[in-house]
């Protein structure tokens, strides 16, 4: 296994759990668990989605080993329609911070932390584990709009926070400002 | 397209989720709207950003690092959850910080457990690479059966079925791709990147008049994700994408690191192939 896949597997796991010790717990159970059952891979089937899959039942089965199951009725679907809640346009930020700059990958995790496990979890698969929309409702068991509900509202989660990042280090003059007008 | 319907497939679009005809529609809005080209431009690199920020904190995760968590975890088939949690082994995904794993009870028990759980996986592992490898059941070897006939670098032809050394003997040739259909002979080529991942399959592929282009090499019956139709040389090549990386083959599921030379390639160095892959053609 070459971190290739193994990193974005942790890092992945490391959203999910936001900790660093079951996070290696989760990857090494998910590894153990991919091996084993390796037979049972299917050609034709993409491996990476596979062992995403894997991760993220590990992970469920955990969660739920511990009686935090999500809930039969997800409030996140109660949620207001994206269409009246867009993503916002962030381009006020002068420049995004640099890839060294710890104190905005702090605030990042920080803020992929904070979202509900209906968003997190379809944004950590989705970005780390670079799964399709449909890999994604597969692995969730959800319908592909929901995947794609939850996407949207975890990505106009994350750039709130970053408005209020750039607001507080000068980067933007006024991050709430409304979305420039296309032709 | 206007540019509040653009906006409403913005993120669609940029995650390579639109099927072609709004693909090319949403591109098309790109090129004509300077103002949604910088939406697009800046939300690309915000992602990107974001990601990397994602992965920042797991620079140092190898194999190591995963072999020592496996030391430290808890036989799977032992313990349950609750007396994994009252004998100090946390298992706790929902944000409180584990305790510490050191000086627990019957740790060296649990660690050498967990050693031979290792072993058992990774001879299970190579032997799965083995079966595979040598096309023992339930793998198949039916790769290239839409190929006729194939001739190896030297113009040898090979035996049908198969084509190239024995990486090489992993290609296959997939007989649709996005509702293109195989046309003729698929062609072998070396694409000098090294002693492990160096041959390709160029195969041409039409439907309704169009032509592509599709190189298939080392996929090992993983599926490829095409996304993109580039223009290399005056031809239209589909181009998989992963990982933001080009790709002209695809992770082997099992046996990955034998295509990482090939999964790398900057978009210069698939210029470099294309040349190849055009001179092979008779």
């Amino acid at each position: 296994m070459t971190n290739e896949i193994a990193r974005p597997l942790f890092a992945t796991a490391l959203r999910l759990t936001r900790n660093r010790d079951d996070a290696e717990d989760l990857v090494q159970e998910a590894l153990y668990r991919g091996f084993r059952s390796l037979s049972t891979f299917r050609k034709g089937s993409r491996f990476r989605a596979w062992m995403f899959r894997i991760l993220h039942n590990v992970f469920i089965n955990r969660v739920r080993r511990q009686q935090l199951a999500p809930r039969a009725t997800d409030p996140a679907d109660l949620a207001p329609s994206d269409h009246d809640h867009p993503i916002p346009d962030l381009r006020d930020i002068r420049e995004l911070p640099e890839v060294a700059d710890r104190h905005f990958d702090e605030r990042v995790k920080a803020a992929v932390d904070s979202l509900p496990d209906a968003f997190r979890v379809p944004m950590v698969l989705f970005s780390l584990g670079a799964l399709s929309y449909q890999e994604i409702a597969d692995a969730l068991e959800i319908p592909i709009g929901t995947v794609m509900s939850r996407l949207h509202r975890a990505r106009r989660h994350l750039r709130t926070e970053l408005a209020d990042y750039a607001r507080e280090h000068g980067l933007a003059p006024d991050p709430h400002a409304p979305e420039g007008a296309g032709s | 397209m206007k540019c509040v319907e653009f906006r409403a497939q913005l993120f669609p679009y940029l995650d390579g989720e639109l099927d072609e005809a709004a693909t090319g529609t949403a591109a098309a809005h790109v090129a004509d709207c300077a103002d949604c080209a910088g939406r697009t431009a800046f939300e690309r690199a915000l992602e990107k950003r974001l990601q990397t920020a994602l992965l920042a904190d797991v620079g140092a995760l190898d194999s190591v690092a995963l072999v020592a968590a496996a030391r430290r975890s808890p036989p799977l088939d032992s313990p349950t959850p609750a007396s994994a949690v009252s004998s100090g082994v946390s298992s706790s995904s929902t944000g409180t910080s584990s305790s510490t794993r050191t000086g627990r009870p019957g740790h060296v028990l649990r660690f050498l457990t967990a050693r031979r759980l290792l072993a058992v996986a990774a001879a299970l592992l190579i032997a799965v690479q083995a079966a595979w490898f040598f096309c023992i059941p339930p793998f198949e070897c039916s790769y290239l059966q839409a190929v006729e006939r194939t001739v190896d670098a030297e113009g040898t032809p090979l035996r049908p079925g198969v084509v190239g050394p024995p990486l090489a003997e992993r290609i296959e040739v997939t007989p649709e791709v996005l509702g293109y259909r195989l046309e003729g002979e698929a062609t072998v080529v070396d694409l000098g990147l090294g002693e492990t991942a160096n041959s390709a399959v160029r195969a041409r592929y039409a439907q309704n008049g169009e032509v592509v282009h599709v190189v298939w090499s080392d996929m090992g019956g993983a599926e490829p994700s095409f996304r993109r139709k580039r223009e290399f040389d005056g031809r239209s090549w589909w181009v998989a994408t992963e990982n933001g990386h080009n790709l002209v083959a695809w992770m082997c599921p099992v046996t990955e690191s034998l295509c990482t030379l090939v999964s790398e390639l900057p978009e210069e160095r698939l210029l470099d192939v294309a040349d190849k892959l055009r001179a092979a053609e008779r």
